[in-house]
């Protein structure tokens, strides 16, 4: 949030220079395209600027940093423009300046943009899109734009003149005519001019100068290997660039310490690139309005299931916070148990009465306490009530961050739906991290209701089992083999020999978690289905 | 022709083909379509039913035939106009199937 | 050099000329004497050079055309070439439509067929139709009845006119790029739930804008519950009528009878009327039921035209039952009675196909159907409207003969017998998903439920069996093959316990009864290509 005194002197500094007939450059980002003249060397011999200045059709469109970098990577291969290593970057910075998503509608496709399965659902009423579009690329490729109506309609012919086949592809619909009658309605949907981008393109130009520069406190969670807490380090190295140094301890001891180069777009979407000892990795980071709080993704670009997401809190303004405990679940009855808050700002020397965790629950020692984290002793009584719990330190709150129960009731498997690729010889393998949750029935007393209460991943015995698809389907026995903890990895490509008709080894199969809680004789069971696929021939989007 | 008439449609659209005019495709097919799936989500090669059977096996057996104009329009590469030669190395994909290359991002 | 080979194909002659129909094309073809030379020459000679073909009619004398035509018959794939040497199997692989010319050398050492291909059909399969019992019980109990007095065999029930909106949906949602697709109330006796019938029907109108397709409805009903109120609705909506009906009361009251045995026909007449005088958005259709002793069909078909039904089909019962299952010489009266139908019906509209008759058909001069046979009725003598000088322009009244020819002319070739459990499918009144209307009530045949969509395993299960069966081994030898491609699984059901066993009581049947249409269909082609395109008309 801009303070309120800044907004009030930014609309006087306006209405003044409305009424010289200045703009103001130094208070606030340019409208369109700045001249600049990597941009008049590469892109301007034929994005020509007109008479006043303006490049019309890039200033009829918005993009994210990626959809812009695939468009001067067309530009690349299609144009034969020719570009030295970093003006890529220097070109999205550019265009990104306000030729981009405004925070809030980045948020929206921030899925996609992390480089994440696009698993999404198609709008309603918007059933003709998944005809004629989502078949080919994802919906976040279309949310993930702006555009005027004329620059809409033009996606047709860009369409017909770089897929020619696509009309064939797709011709049990008239695609042209359709793609007519979604172009109308994507003008509508994702107009050039919204309020979120008017008011964003308003922001103050410091917003860009090192803004984000400072330490911020960073919980994530990785599949298959847990949650964990640590720190990015964000040191500004010119125009917009930043060194990031990232570091964090998984909840199982280990640490983990990259360094990289960031490059900051639009004065909130950071992407960091990492060298890691499992590979080359992205970090797609997105910074609220106010510069006190990011959302943040990454992703191993050689290794595809390693992937984590993660929260930032930037030190030293914002309030005190409880972010998040571990363990995040507690069962009655249990008693020593040792409790880490981890959060940002928190007393550094509390007494167990500032501590309140509900009832139920009563702490007995602190044992450590820093600004990050706070750890303490507490007993949980037997007749604690079950339900999910307000954590108060001081100030600081945190709201279902924990969760009392009284034993697991079911579990489940996430995702509910995988997606491998065959690969590892010629095309990249992608393997598949799963989870078992345990989740206890919650305060109704009924399981698979809303107020059941997450207990969060547990060890679970893991195996895969058929998915009858057909009396003799037996792809278990050639898609892969799942490990104990949860990872999928895929078998190779091409043919197989050895299986009828020389099929590949895909197929789709159950990936089963079994789990026996503590103290019990139950067995619980949950499966997700996995479909193990062809590989991949191109990866377009992500570098 | 002047020794055979063709009669009903499918026998004009027979004729028109050995006359090298387009026929019309329908008369030519089979009445339930028996051709490839073009039901996928990006980059997931499923029929419809996110399952596999509706696919040809192995794919490598079609992949040509698919990627041209059939339902990959997407996951591989596009020859007519974005990535011409993609799979000139390869000319028969069951059995030189490594030699396709696969194109990381990048232009 | 190449070698030629004649490739499968059904030889008739018409007014003295001779054609060809290509077994696994569909096509039909007019040779000249060169062509049928060629054609002579190359029958039961595989791999004939065309030195050793033109020698040979040399000797015969007869040279002039020869190369020409056998170029022509290849191209028309009537003649397969290859290279000496190398005969390859037709497969299974269709050409894929790349507009490409497919390669000409496919020659057919041996005959293939549509269900042999190891292709399954690509699932889902975009849904066309659906038949849906919304009533599973009948007021009437004919004597034939396969679905055992409209229950088939379970409890009898009503479907929840939800369901039936979910129905809609579900078609709606499964049916792809189909834009015009049908929705069928069956039962049973829809109309014992008229409720069902309006809230699909409301739905189904409502929903069609927004998904862009257009719903026709139908209905087939044994009419005795039309009431004036019903038609009017029928008629507002455009649904498709069809009406069971076996004839005059003689012939339908032997079988289409209440529970008390009092036969249908007196009090299913006065509706008849009503519906046929008041429903002007849809042509009304009859379908008539032949069963033991067949009966005199001109007589039935008179009849029901007479009474204003604007198609009537014939259809076999559906039965193993002695009492009612057409015997050898039933089917054969049957056929013959068909065929003569069917040329009186042309004739009606082309006297000078009279010209091309069969003898055993000549001598029915009589062209006047309405209105004979009538029973007395002083207020609806005919339908009023119906002017047997329009009917000219409209499509042929027997439906048998007018979707036979259709389908010659398109020259169809089928993988499969009908569109069950792929383009169509059945719903019973629970919800439940068949492979057609016919199978509800056999539940080892279920296919999934409405609410949770189709089980694709289980519809791989089905034609995988389809595919396994032996029943596309028997037909290897039939030409009829591409268009029957094994005949009714219900019908197969019925006889030997197993849909996928082969239908070998009908195939002498259909055969002739194709040849029948092929020759009629030549016949028009050649005389009166205008008229046949009318008949073929929707």
């Amino acid at each position: 949030m801009i303070p309120r005194e800044w907004t009030k002197a930014l609309a006087a500094v306006a209405t003044l220079s409305f009424l010289l007939g200045l703009s103001p450059p130094v208070l606030a980002a340019p409208a369109g395209l700045p001249k600049n003249p990597l941009f008049a060397l590469k892109c301007g011999i034929c994005h020509r600027p007109q008479k006043d200045g303006r490049v019309r059709r890039l200033e009829s469109m918005r993009k994210s940093p990626e959809g812009w970098e695939r468009s001067i990577q067309r530009m690349e291969r299609l144009q034969r423009v020719k570009l030295q290593p970093g003006e890529r970057e220097a070109l999205v910075k550019l265009l990104c300046q306000s030729l981009t998503l405004a925070p809030a509608e980045s948020r929206k496709v921030f899925y996609a943009l992390a480089g994440k399965d696009p698993r999404e659902e198609i709008p309603p009423g918007k059933e003709k899109l998944k005809e004629a579009c989502t078949r080919c690329h994802s919906y976040a490729t279309i949310a993930a734009q702006r555009r005027t109506r004329e620059e809409w309609l033009k996606l047709k012919s860009l369409h017909l003149s770089l897929y020619p086949a696509l009309v064939y592809q797709l011709r049990e619909i008239d695609w042209p005519m359709v793609a007519d009658e979604i172009l109308k309605s994507l003008a509508k949907t994702f107009p050039f001019e919204t309020p979120e981008w008017k008011a964003w393109k308003k922001r103050p130009a410091q917003s860009s100068a090192g803004r984000l520069a400072g330490s911020w406190r960073v919980i994530g969670s990785q599949p298959g290997r847990g949650s964990y807490v640590g720190s990015l380090e964000l040191k500004p190295s010119g125009d917009g660039d930043y060194e990031v140094k990232r570091t964090v301890l998984y909840e199982g001891g280990q640490e983990e310490s990259w360094t990289g180069k960031g490059t900051l777009y639009g004065g909130y979407a950071l992407r960091a690139y990492f060298s890691t000892s499992e590979g080359r990795t992205k970090g797609t980071f997105s910074f609220f309005p106010g510069g006190k709080t990011m959302e943040g993704s990454w992703l191993c670009m050689d290794k595809l299931y390693l992937a984590g997401d993660e929260i930032g809190h930037r030190w030293g303004t914002g309030e005190a916070k409880v972010l998040s405990l571990s363990p995040g679940a507690l069962k009655q009855g249990s008693s020593h148990v040792h409790l880490a808050l981890q959060g940002i700002h928190l007393p550094t020397s509390p007494r167990p009465a500032d501590l309140h965790l509900g009832p139920g629950i009563a702490i007995s020692k602190i044992l450590k306490a820093s600004p990050g984290q706070l750890v303490v002793e507490v007993e949980v009584q037997g007749n604690a009530p079950i339900g999910e719990r307000h954590v108060t330190v001081g100030k600081a709150s945190g709201k279902g961050i924990l969760v009392v129960y009284d034993r697991v009731d079911y579990l489940q498997v996430v995702p509910e739906f995988g997606l491998a690729r065959v690969g590892g010889q010629a095309n990249p393998a992608k393997a598949e991290q799963f989870e078992a949750i345990a989740y206890n029935r919650g305060p109704d007393g009924t399981p698979h209701t809303r107020d059941d209460l997450r207990l969060g991943p547990v060890k679970a015995h893991w195996s895969v089992e058929e998915y009858f698809y057909s009396p003799e389907d037996r792809d278990v026995e050639y898609v892969g083999k799942i490990d104990q903890n949860g990872l999928f990895l895929p078998s190779a490509e091409g043919p197989n020999p050895q299986r009828p008709f020389k099929t590949n080894n895909v197929g789709n199969v159950w990936v089963v978690a079994t789990y026996r809680p503590d103290g019990t004789d139950q067995e619980l069971k949950a499966k997700a289905f996995l479909l193990v696929t062809v590989q991949l021939f191109l990866q377009e989007t992500m570098n | 022709m002047k020794h055979v008439k063709a009669i009903n449609l499918r026998a004009q659209a027979l004729e028109a083909r050995a006359k090298g005019e387009l026929p019309d495709i329908y008369a030519l097919q089979m009445q339930l379509p028996m051709s490839c799936s073009t039901v996928f989500d990006p980059g997931w090669e499923v029929d419809g039913m996110f399952g596999l059977a509706g696919l040809c096996q192995p794919m490598e057996n079609d992949l040509y035939g698919c990627s041209a104009d059939c339902w990959w329009p997407a996951q591989v590469p596009d020859e007519l106009v974005n990535y011409p030669g993609w799979s000139d190395q390869c000319s028969a994909a069951v059995r030189d199937w490594q030699k396709i290359k696969f194109i990381q991002g990048g232009p | 050099m190449s070698r030629y080979q004649l490739k499968e194909a059904h030889e008739l002659v018409v007014d003295g000329k001779r054609y060809l129909f290509g077994v696994s094309t569909g096509a039909i073809l007019g040779m000249d004497a060169p062509a049928a030379r060629v054609v002579d020459f190359l029958k039961n000679r595989p791999g004939v050079s065309v030195q050793e073909l033109a020698a040979h009619l040399e000797s015969e004398g007869e040279t002039g055309g020869t190369q020409e035509a056998l170029e022509e018959l290849v191209a028309l794939e009537v003649v397969g070439s290859g290279g000496a040497g190398e005969w390859r199997g037709e497969g299974a692989e269709e050409p894929k439509g790349k507009g490409k010319i497919a390669s000409l050398s496919a020659c057919t050492p041996a005959p293939s067929h549509p269900c042999t291909s190891s292709s399954q059909p690509r699932l889902p399969f975009p849904v066309r139709s659906l038949v849906c019992h919304i009533a599973r019980d009948c007021n009437l109990r004919c004597a034939y009845c396969y679905a055992e007095g409209g229950s088939y065999g379970q409890e009898r029930a009503l479907m929840d006119p939800e369901m039936t909106c979910r129905s809609v949906d579900f078609l709606l949602r499964h049916s792809g790029g189909n834009r015009r697709i049908s929705f069928t109330f069956f039962g049973g006796e829809p109309l014992l739930n008229p409720q069902a019938l309006r809230a699909a029907v409301q739905y189904g109108r409502a929903q069609e804008e927004r998904w862009g397709k257009e719903i026709d409805f139908s209905l087939t009903t044994n009419a005795t519950l039309l009431s004036e109120e019903t038609v009017r609705f029928l008629s507002e909506n455009r649904i498709g009528v069809t009406v069971s009906l076996d004839g005059p009361a003689a012939i339908n009251d032997r079988m289409r009878t209440y529970p008390d045995g009092r036969g249908s026909y007196q009090s299913v007449l006065p509706q008849v009327r009503l519906l046929l005088d008041h429903h002007r958005t849809r042509p009304v259709a009859a379908r008539v039921t032949v069963t033991r002793g067949v009966g005199d069909l001109g007589e039935i078909f008179g009849h029901l035209r007479g009474l204003g039904f604007s198609q009537v089909g014939f259809c076999p019962v559906s039965t193993r039952d002695a009492r009612y299952a057409l015997s050898l010489e039933d089917l054969s009266s049957f056929l013959e009675q068909l065929c003569h139908l069917a040329w009186r019906c042309i004739s009606v509209r082309v006297p000078e196909a009279k010209g091309l008759q069969e003898p055993s058909f000549q001598g029915l001069e009589s062209l006047e159907w309405a209105g004979k046979d009538l029973p007395a009725s002083d207020s609806h003598p005919t339908r009023s409207g119906y002017n047997p000088e329009e009917a000219a322009g409209r499509p042929l009244p027997l439906s048998n003969l007018a979707n036979l020819l259709r389908e010659l002319h398109r020259g169809e070739r089928r993988p499969y017998p009908c569109g069950a459990g792929l383009g169509l499918l059945g719903v019973g009144v629970d919800g439940e998903i068949y492979p057609c209307h016919r199978f509800a009530g056999s539940p080892d045949l279920s296919l999934g439920r409405i609410e949770q969509g189709l089980d694709l395993g289980r519809q791989t299960a089905f034609f995988q069996r389809v595919h396994s069966t032996k029943r596309a081994e028997k037909c290897l030898e039939c030409w009829i093959r591409y268009l029957c491609a094994g005949g009714c699984y219900f019908e197969s059901y019925v006889r030997h316990g197993d849909p996928f066993a082969p239908n070998l009581d009908y195939c002498r049947w259909l055969a002739e009864w194709i040849e029948e249409g092929l020759r009629l269909y030549v016949a028009l082609a050649e005389n009166r290509p205008g008229i046949l395109m009318g008949l073929l008309e929707d």
